[in-house]
């Protein structure tokens, strides 16, 4: 790996401006593709591969570090991503004073809502970098009715997309 | 009736155990994680209360990262301390970051299967469409919040969110974005809240 600090500082400073396990993805993607240091095939197996693993959707960006930079570059994505939410502790404390006024809130709110206008043009990206065919297309569109449907769980649409995957692209 | 002693707090040790078990069983995500920390310590422990545990959860949210790992470290604070904060976050990180590891070890060492890119190839097309929606599930809250405050919250919100795509899409930076975002957000907030926005009088001639 070439550059340690920044690599541990860009997902840091994604990490910083998120408030959901995703909402670092269009930044680092940013940084990194335009640096060399991801494709957008390792961003869309890493995102695959958070939302197979336990634990937080947010580990996407560890499985990105090991594919990217072995086990040191998922080191530095793991220490980069647990360190801002411990700022709980001190927010704790503080919280009322600040927290609640309107302005605090609705920098929050903005910072939320720049969060999902970003993220979609990201993920049409990595979507986008397979290929635009017919099938994807309806992988991608079915794998999303699915979901938001909330009757099938999640496990399950990722199989069938495996099979559909076999399917087209054998 | 005489008073009962509160269960006994966990230590360290066993917010160590607890949150590793967790950490390493939760398919599905951050609700997943929600549901058995919840189960584990309101429910079945008894450590800590309904209101008391909905504070905590709504603290993390006001923090950047991920909402659980603030909650892990929370409640570990609440219950032992820095230590107890500590033990319960790496718990709640490190089976899943080894499982992690090891599933981004093992596509890349079986890519050369035959059939292993189609099946990645369906696998990240269907995890992003899923992701897309997951997106959607992000937006819908903060517009209807926004709907509540009016509608020139409700559409600068909207317009935020397109601006903000159309300028990514044209290479702006997104911290510059997200930024750019939670400023205007914030000014118009404050705006509002003063009452400074010029309203329709029918008063005024």
């Amino acid at each position: 790996m070439s550059d340690p600090v920044s690599y541990f500082l860009l997902i840091l400073k994604a990490t910083v401006l998120s408030f959901s396990g995703l909402g670092n993805l269009p930044s680092v993607h940013q940084d990194f593709v335009s640096r060399g240091w991801a494709t957008d095939q390792q961003f869309g197996t890493a995102i695959a591969i958070g939302q197979l693993a336990p634990g937080p959707v947010g580990l996407w960006i560890v499985a990105l570090g090991y594919l990217t930079a072995g086990l040191g570059g998922a080191a530095l994505a793991a220490s980069a991503i647990a360190l801002p939410p411990l700022l709980v502790l001190p927010a704790a404390r503080l919280h009322g004073r600040y927290a609640e006024t309107a302005a605090m809130r609705g920098f929050m709110r903005g910072i939320a809502l720049g969060v999902a206008g970003t993220l979609p043009v990201i993920l049409i990206r990595i979507i986008a970098g397979y290929g635009v065919d017919l099938g994807g297309v309806a992988i991608v569109l079915g794998a999303a009715a699915l979901v938001a449907s909330r009757r099938v769980r999640l496990p399950f649409v990722l199989t069938l997309a495996v099979l559909a995957g076999l399917v087209l692209y054998r | 009736m005489p008073a009962q002693s509160p269960p006994a707090q966990p230590s360290a040790l066993e917010l160590l155990r607890i949150w590793t078990q967790i950490g390493s069983t939760s398919f599905g995500g951050g609700q997943a994680v929600f549901l058995l920390a919840y189960q584990r310590f309101v429910e079945r422990g008894g450590w800590i209360t309904d209101e008391a545990w909905a504070e905590a959860y709504g603290l993390t949210q006001l923090v950047p990262g991920m909402n659980l790992v603030g909650l892990a470290a929370i409640l570990g604070n609440r219950f032992a301390g820095p230590a107890g904060a500590a033990v319960s976050v790496a718990g709640l990180l490190l089976p899943s970051v080894v499982i992690t590891i090891g599933l981004a070890a093992s596509l890349t060492a079986i890519r050369r299967l035959p059939g292993i890119n189609a099946a990645i190839h369906g696998l990240v097309l269907g995890a992003a469409g899923g992701s897309l929606v997951v997106t959607y599930g992000l937006a819908r809250p903060l517009l209807q919040s926004s709907a509540r405050e009016g509608r020139v919250m409700l559409a600068t919100a909207i317009g935020a969110v397109v601006a903000v795509a159309l300028l990514l899409a044209l290479g702006v930076p997104v911290v510059v974005l997200i930024l750019g975002s939670g400023t205007v957000l914030s000014l118009l907030a404050w705006k509002l809240d003063r009452g400074s926005v010029p309203k329709p009088d029918p008063a005024r001639p």
